[in-house]
């Protein structure tokens, strides 16, 4: 089993790398998003509320921050879609020829996760021009977060919906999630808001930002959020390519 | 000589199995010779949509393929063959019947079901660890099949930058490798050179001589000759016919009651006129 997974992580990291113009948009994309939304907002300070603390920051560098978690999202979610639209069929195959589900999601998800790093990576790059976390590594940690849950969305929404369907979804539920639910400039989200993808893992994030530097509470919440939709993930792919 | 290899093929089987008279009513084959059953098979595809019709693709269908028989499944476009084909390899559920099978399965899909960025030689290894195969048989299977279907100077090329044909050729190796009991083909041919074209044809009497049970959705009648048994799907119902010295058409309904005309006419080569597509229900006449 283990060899079966080293393979499938291998083959499909050699996937992935024989991409090159993904790869290039994964790593450019956070340069332009968070860059050009910094460039633009004014030279202002804005009081933000974070985990019941109020602070004042730049507006430059929330900018930076909360732009972090928006572009991640969109990005890792794309990934995890096309990642899913492409291989499904041949996943099917290989399924029927030996491998387990839980193997193959197992590859997929470390792909993903390399996604997501890349990913991080070029946002926090971009970010800390702008504005220096209280905790980096707490910063970071929120990041990938972010980007694997909405990864594993991604997968689950490429399985259930075509790929147009799919990038309206994964385009749109970050927007509303992270961009208008999760916003710290906004007075009082719903109660139901709180059990959206985004919500542990931008509040560890911006706590992360500009307060203490990290609520583990948070993290436990957001890492508890990402195994339950791998589980829903696992058993979703199991359904879609599954062979009696 | 390929005939001649053909006849000590049809020899071989004719040896090993006195009686090749497999049909379900008459059960003269013994269960152990069977590589897979579809017994009363049905399957309908729901619309989730409201209000869109469903559509009824096999009802009642029976099939069966034993070891060292080459199974020919026809019909005409849409009637289901490659919805039965998936039903068979275990890939597709179906909502009436039975499907057993023993032994491996290897299956070819009428669309390569690939990985485009991988080479050749890199298909070959992760379906090679999906089949349980070690490092040695990996290799020895990517020879023998790469020499076989001639494609081996392609081995480090990704797939996606390969022909159609030669794309068809890997399809084709990912469903032999591990050299499986029972091989299931959809349209296996696709995009085939003539020299391939006969080269799998070679390939697929080796593979009968070695006991395989193979089942290949064909449109190309004149290639009627290889198969042992053919079924033709019409109207979702299965009509089997054996293929041997006499080629008198089996006027008897199959086991559902519905006869297919056009398997008549398309048994009588000399005055088949591929028309009279008709099924009639002869039940109880």
């Amino acid at each position: 089993m283990q060899r079966r997974i080293t393979t499938a992580v291998e083959m499909s990291v050699r996937e992935f790398a024989r991409t090159p113009v993904l790869i290039a948009l994964l790593a450019f994309l956070p340069v332009y998003i968070i860059g050009v939304f910094v460039w633009l907002v004014p030279d202002a300070t804005v009081p933000l509320t974070i985990d019941g603390t109020t602070v004042t920051v730049e507006m430059g560098a929330f900018a930076a921050a909360f732009m972090t978690p928006v572009t991640v999202a969109i990005l890792s979610g794309i990934v995890g879609l096309f990642l899913m639209q492409t291989s499904q069929m041949a996943d099917r195959r290989l399924r029927l020829a030996g491998y387990q589900a839980r193997e193959l999601v197992t590859a997929r998800v470390g792909l993903l996760t390399a996604g997501s790093v890349i990913v991080t990576g070029a946002s926090l790059a971009v970010a800390l021009f702008a504005f220096t976390p209280e905790n980096v590594v707490a910063f970071s940690i929120a990041a990938v977060l972010v980007g694997v849950t909405y990864g594993i969305l991604g997968v689950i929404v490429g399985i259930v919906l075509n790929r147009l369907s799919g990038v309206y979804v994964m385009l749109f539920a970050p927007m509303v999630d992270i961009l208008m639910f999760q916003n710290p400039l906004a007075t009082e989200s719903p109660t139901w808001t709180t059990v959206l993808p985004g919500h542990f893992a931008t509040n560890a994030l911006m706590d992360a930002a500009f307060t203490s530097g990290g609520n583990f509470n948070d993290f436990l919440a957001a890492s508890g959020y990402v195994l339950v939709l791998l589980s829903i993930g696992i058993i979703l792919f199991y359904r879609a390519t599954m062979s009696d | 000589m390929k005939t001649a290899m053909k006849d000590a093929a049809q020899l071989f089987v004719k040896m090993a199995v006195p009686d090749n008279d497999i049909s379900p009513s008459k059960g003269k084959r013994q269960d152990t010779d069977l590589v897979v059953r579809a017994s009363g098979v049905g399957k309908t595809y729901d619309s989730r949509i409201p209000f869109t019709n469903s559509v009824n693709v096999l009802e009642n269908a029976t099939l069966e393929v034993n070891r060292a028989e080459v199974v020919g499944i026809m019909g005409e476009n849409g009637s289901g063959k490659s919805t039965l084909m998936q039903i068979l390899a275990g890939v597709l559920e179906h909502d009436a019947g039975d499907v057993t099978r023993s032994g491996t399965v290897g299956w070819c899909p009428q669309e390569p079901r690939l990985y485009d960025r991988l080479t050749v030689d890199e298909t070959f290894e992760l379906f090679g660890r999906a089949y349980g195969m070690t490092d040695t048989e990996i290799e020895d299977a990517r020879n023998w099949l790469t020499d076989v279907l001639d494609f081996k100077k392609f081995h480090d090329r990704q797939i996606r930058n390969l022909s159609g044909g030669n794309r068809q050729k890997v399809n084709l190796s990912v469903a032999l490798m591990h050299q499986p009991d029972l091989l299931l083909l959809d349209e296996p041919y696709t995009g085939f050179d003539w020299e391939t074209f006969l080269a799998f044809w070679d390939l697929t009497e080796e593979l009968r001589e070695r006991g395989v049970g193979v089942a290949i959705i064909s449109h190309i009648i004149n290639e009627r000759d290889r198969f042992d048994v053919i079924y033709e799907l019409h109207d979702g119902h299965l009509h089997r016919q054996e293929i041997g010295e006499d080629d008198t058409v089996n006027p008897e309904p199959t086991a559902d009651g519905v006869s297919c005309e056009r398997t008549a006419a398309f048994f009588d080569r000399d005055n088949a006129t591929g028309t009279g597509q008709r099924a009639a229900n002869t039940e109880g006449t």
